[in-house]
Formats: structure tokens, C-alpha cells, sequence
């Protein structure tokens, strides 16, 4: 069974189990483990998957640098969950308090790297003058995407910007949440619509799913940032199910980019 | 109408279909087609180097150098 279903399966899984015990609500410190181990191993499912997928490429060449650059913002996230997860299970930390943490610190140096290989993934295709399907939909759904990010947008952030009682230096990290995740929101996007011109194309799957999972993980992020900021995120909440799908198909985009390129 | 070089256009266009779907393959030899300035039922054998390095370049953001290679390869290999 190629490793891709296998993931797949692992997915299906995790996600289910992630809902259950969500749901469930265990007492106890057990919600805050299951909340802090689940991202780091799936996080580490994305790293595997993509380094898998930088391999692949055998020499360099920009297909191989775009995927390294989403490697590296893979693992600058599987820092930041793995610093996360020490400082809440091991030290016994609040993250929500002292914002921003080191963990932080990683996952907004993580977004460069990934706007990085997506633009490169982006161009490369424009480079390859595939058609970007009928221009009045491309148009539309490009305003339709800006109307809701910048609604979306407007509206949390600003109840954030308006706080007194948030720091400046706490107010940078929102900002920069919220427009990293905005930047990343249109090429991620941009390869799903692309993705969806042909579906049948064996060779725009990886791209499809790794967009998904960064989709998946940019909502995450600005709803999380939000939450964290409002005080009404804590362990176990359902949000975080996305986050960790979104890693998952990551890995599954990698993994998809492997088995492509050792079938020609 | 040659019916020769009708079968060549798809001839690579099921070559190039396990990889890209039928719809990408068909649109993908007509677009290299209509860079070279021909029609896919004017494609000749004598055009499928160009033709093949030109699919091999579209397709590199996807495989990578070595395996677009691969790919332009197996379209040159259609002529033998």
C-alpha cells in the first residue's frame, strides 16, 4: 500500500479520535497532553512527507528549492508545537500567557519560507503557461477571496488594535499573524483553483492537498490568534482540528509529490 | 489529412495522460502546438524534439529537471 493511503487512513483516524476526545471532555490534565502531543505529531507527519518529497527531486532545480522551502517552514512548525507542547506538559506554562512565546517566534519565521515556495510553485506554473481557466471566474473568485479575507480580517483585528490593554510588541505578532496568514491565503488558494481545472491530473494532487493543509493551518492561525487574545481559547477546543488536518495534508501533498515523481 | 500525424498528437497525449489527466494532456500538446505556430494534426515527426523539450520545460515546476527529462524523453522515443 503506497505510503500516501497509508496516510490517509492514519488521517481519517486521528481526526475522528481528535473529535471523540474533544468531545468527551476528559478531566484532568489528560485534554491538555492529547491537545499539545496531537499538532506535534502531525506536525512531524508534514515533515516526513516533505522531506520525502524533497528527496524525490534528486538534483537542484526550482521544483526541489520551492519544496525545501516548504520543508523548512514545516520544521520551523514542528519546532514551534514542540516548544509549545514542552512548556505546557513538562513545565506545566500557560502559552497564553506572555504572549508572544518563543514557540511564536518559530511559527512566524515559518511563514516565509512557505509564501516563499508557494510563489515559486505559482510562478513555475504561469512559467509553464497552463491556462489559469476562464478569466471572468479567476476574477471573480479573486475578489470574492479578498472581500472575505479582508472581512474576515477587518473585523478581528481591529478589535484587537483597539485594545489598551494589549502591548504593542503582542499587537506586531497579531498584525503579523494575521497578514502572514492573509499572504499565504492567496497562493494556497491559487493552487487549489488551479488544482480544480483538472481534476483528473495525477500531477497537480500534490499541490491540491499540500494547499488544503496550508489553508487549513492559516485559519487555525488567525482564529487562534484571536481566540488567545479574547481569552476564550483553552485546550481541547475544536479549532484545533484543523490545525492538525492541515499538517496531515500537508504530508499527504508530499507524499503524493514522491510517489509522482518516481512513477515517470 | 494525414492520418499518420493525427496519431502522433495522440500518440503523446497518451503518453503524457497517466501523468496529467486527458483534458491536461490534450490541452498541453495543443498549447505546445500552437507555440511551435502548427496544428496538432499538422504535428510531424520531425517536430517532436522541439516539442517534447517544450512540454519538458512546462512540466519541470511538477517533476523537477531529471524527470521532465525523463518525460520529454519518452515523447522523442514515440518516432522509433
Amino acid at each position: 500500500m503506497p505510503a500516501s493511503q497509508r496516510t490517509w487512513i492514519f488521517t481519517i483516524a486521528l481526526i475522528i479520535f481528535n473529535i471523540l476526545f474533544f468531545w468527551i471532555k476528559p478531566e484532568g490534565k489528560a485534554m491538555t497532553i492529547v491537545s499539545d502531543i496531537l499538532p506535534i505529531l502531525c506536525a512531524l507527519v508534514a515533515l516526513g512527507g516533505t522531506a520525502l518529497a524533497v528527496r524525490s527531486f534528486g538534483t537542484g532545480n526550482r521544483a526541489r528549492l520551492a519544496w525545501i522551502l516548504l520543508l523548512t517552514g514545516v520544521t520551523l512548525f514542528f519546532c514551534a508545537e514542540t516548544i509549545n507542547g514542552f512548556l505546557e506538559i513538562i513545565l506545566n506554562g500557560d502559552v497564553n500567557d506572555g504572549f508572544p512565546i518563543l514557540a511564536d517566534y518559530f511559527r512566524m519565521t515559518a511563514y516565509i519560507p512557505v509564501l516563499a515556495g508557494l510563489l515559486m510553485l505559482v510562478f513555475g506554473y504561469k512559467k509553464s503557461r497552463f491556462s489559469f481557466g476562464s478569466k471572468r471566474n479567476f476574477i471573480f473568485g479573486l475578489l470574492g477571496l479578498s472581500l472575505i479575507a479582508f472581512t474576515f480580517v477587518h473585523q478581528l483585528l481591529l478589535s484587537i488594535l483597539r485594545d489598551a490593554d494589549t502591548g504593542n510588541l503582542a499587537k506586531s505578532v497579531y498584525i503579523y499573524y494575521f497578514a502572514g496568514g492573509l499572504l499565504i491565503t492567496f497562493p494556497a488558494a491559487l493552487l487549489v483553483y488551479i488544482s480544480s481545472l483538472y481534476k483528473k491530473a495525477w500531477i497537480l494532487s500534490p499541490w491540491r492537498y499540500l494547499a488544503m493543509g496550508l489553508l487549513c493551518l492559516t485559519i487555525f492561525t488567525i482564529e487562534h490568534s484571536y481566540l488567545s487574545w479574547n481569552n476564550t481559547y483553552g485546550s481541547g477546543n475544536f479549532l484545533e482540528v484543523f490545525r492538525n488536518l492541515g499538517y496531515l495534508l500537508v504530508a499527504i501533498g508530499g507524499l503524493y509529490q514522491k510517489e509522482l515523481i518516481e512513477s515517470v | 489529412m494525414n492520418n499518420m500525424t493525427d496519431s502522433l498528437a495522440r500518440r503523446i497525449e497518451i503518453v503524457l495522460t497517466p501523468l496529467l489527466g486527458e483534458l491536461m494532456a490534450i490541452t498541453t500538446v495543443k498549447l505546445q502546438c500552437s507555440k511551435m505556430g502548427i496544428k496538432p494534426e499538422e504535428l510531424g515527426y520531425p517536430d517532436l524534439p522541439t516539442l517534447a523539450k517544450n512540454i519538458e520545460r512546462a512540466v519541470i515546476i511538477f517533476l523537477g529537471s531529471d524527470k521532465a527529462k525523463e518525460l520529454s524523453q519518452s515523447i522523442v522515443r514515440i518516432n522509433s
